[in-house]
């Protein structure tokens, strides 16, 4: 009997170690498994993290001599980027999509200028749609001469809104980049002034001084407000009124801002809100230390009051 | 010490009797043990395999759809295709191949599907782009969903609007 107790125990010995080693193969493959599952993880988290420290910017667009693009990216992250692509859509021109194969990688802080890698013919009077798209998935859209299709917060007013015939006016026209797209609108320029005298009785004029000043912004990001000025010199009758109507170049049609100005008589020089200027004295070319009284008698109000100017030039 | 029995006054010898019976039941009892032994070791290496296998499948499938990343280059509307239809580029971004299977166009107002557009050949290589002409009566103005559907059962979706 004790030679039979021991060949069971031999037996059985083998089959424990058997399972044992079974069990320990499986449980090992399972820790591999999940180790491998965790390197996807860390793999795939890393990929998300570099791809949230990606920031690149278009610092610039604008149109060379020879009618073509050129433009700057700034690389403004922290890792290395790649350009992958860039598309260009003509707004309002259907069919006009172009894609420009790019794949240069910028080192940050550093700069890719569109002119080497793009060969594109632009038109300065036209809108275009543009996106650069980046290696790790990152789409940055960007309008140039254009806002797309979103309506902007458009403002405009005069100052002052009330002058005497034969004196200026400023028109102030503010657009505030209030798009949900996120894209910066480059290239930001006003349409020409509209101006309506069609009120007016008998009839009254704006005529053209200067502007618009700046002429035209080069990049107004989301969240940021331009402003444009132009001056014109207003005449006319009492209480007439002239609308200014400003829009954007390329923009929604229907997306437009208006201000008034009205012409009225000025008795007083404070009611005037702006500097009284002299019609009548012609030269200023007068030596100094001299003391002049002018007598205004040029385009004064029709009332009693005359305009009194003194000028003292003293050096 | 032998042992006799008895019988009728005669006398037997049972020596070699259970020697016999003794190797033979040891032969019975080894051999069940390492037949159970065996079918119990190629039954729990069966079932450690096919555990393996599923496991293996389960987090394979997962670790790559984790590992999945496709987004959408453009989405730009065309009227000479011939006819309208929509031009979707996409670019797998993951670090690994995909396959697109299949294209919904959804009405982003009331979430009814438009058209459905499946494919069998769309595998993008990463960092591979696929771009398709989706033939479709787009109307000025409307709101379409995009979503892309991979053989891995993930869903990339996107929201454009028509001039």
């Amino acid at each position: 009997m004790r030679t039979h107790r021991g060949l069971s125990a031999v037996v059985g010995t083998v089959f424990l170690v058997a399972v044992v080693i079974g069990a320990l193969s499986y449980v090992t493959y399972s820790m591999n498994i999940l180790g491998n599952f965790s390197e996807s993880l860390i793999t795939e988290e890393k990929r998300q993290k570099d791809k949230q420290g990606e920031a690149f910017e278009i610092t610039s667009v604008e149109i060379t001599p020879a009618s073509k693009l050129d433009g700057i990216i700034t690389n403004t992250g922290q890792i290395p980027l790649e350009i992958k692509s860039l598309w260009i859509e003509e707004v309002g021109a259907a069919n006009s999509v172009k894609k420009f194969d790019i794949g240069t990688t910028i080192a940050p802080g550093n700069q890719l200028d569109l002119i080497d890698s793009v060969d594109f013919d632009m038109d300065a009077a036209k809108g275009y749609a543009m996106k650069v798209v980046s290696g790790r998935g990152e789409v940055q859209t960007f309008y140039v001469n254009s806002v797309g299709s979103n309506s902007l917060y458009l403002t405009s007013r005069t100052i002052p809104e009330v002058v005497s015939t034969e004196f200026d006016t400023t028109v102030l026209f503010t657009v505030t980049n209030n798009s949900t797209n996120n894209a910066p609108i480059l290239n930001l320029t006003p349409d020409t002034l509209g101006v309506d005298v069609s009120t007016c009785t008998p009839s009254c004029t704006a005529t053209y001084v200067s502007g618009p000043t700046p002429s035209f912004y080069p990049s107004l990001k989301q969240g940021e407000t331009a402003t444009f000025a132009w001056v014109y010199t207003v005449a006319g009758a009492d209480a007439n009124k002239i609308t200014f109507t400003a829009s954007l170049l390329n923009g929604v049609p229907t997306n437009t801002a208006t201000s008034t100005v009205e012409v009225r008589d000025i008795v007083s020089a404070l009611e005037s809100g702006t500097a009284i200027e002299s019609q009548g004295l012609g030269s200023l070319s007068l030596d100094s230390h001299i003391l002049l009284f002018h007598q205004e008698t040029d385009r004064t109000p029709s009332t009693s009051y005359l305009l009194l100017l003194m000028v003292v030039i003293m050096v | 010490m032998s042992k006799t029995h008895l019988k009728n006054n005669k006398q037997y010898s049972l020596i070699n009797r259970r020697a016999l019976a003794n190797a033979v039941t040891s032969a019975i009892i080894l051999s069940a043990v390492s037949i159970m032994g065996v079918m119990m070791l190629a039954w729990s290496n069966s079932s450690l395999s096919t555990q393996k296998q599923e496991i293996e499948e389960v987090f394979s499938t997962q670790t790559n759809k984790i590992n999945e990343d496709l987004i959408f280059d453009n989405v730009w509307f065309s009227t000479t295709c011939p006819g309208n239809c929509v031009n979707v580029t996409m670019s797998n971004v993951g670090t690994i191949g995909l396959n697109v299977t299949e294209m919904k166009f959804i009405d982003g107002t009331t979430l009814a599907d438009l058209q459905i557009f499946s494919y069998t050949d769309a595998g993008i290589v990463p960092s591979g782009t696929f771009s398709t002409n989706a033939t479709y009566s787009w109307i000025s103005g409307e709101d379409i969903d995009i979503v892309v559907f991979t053989e891995r059962g993930n869903q990339f979706t996107t929201q454009v609007i028509a001039p």
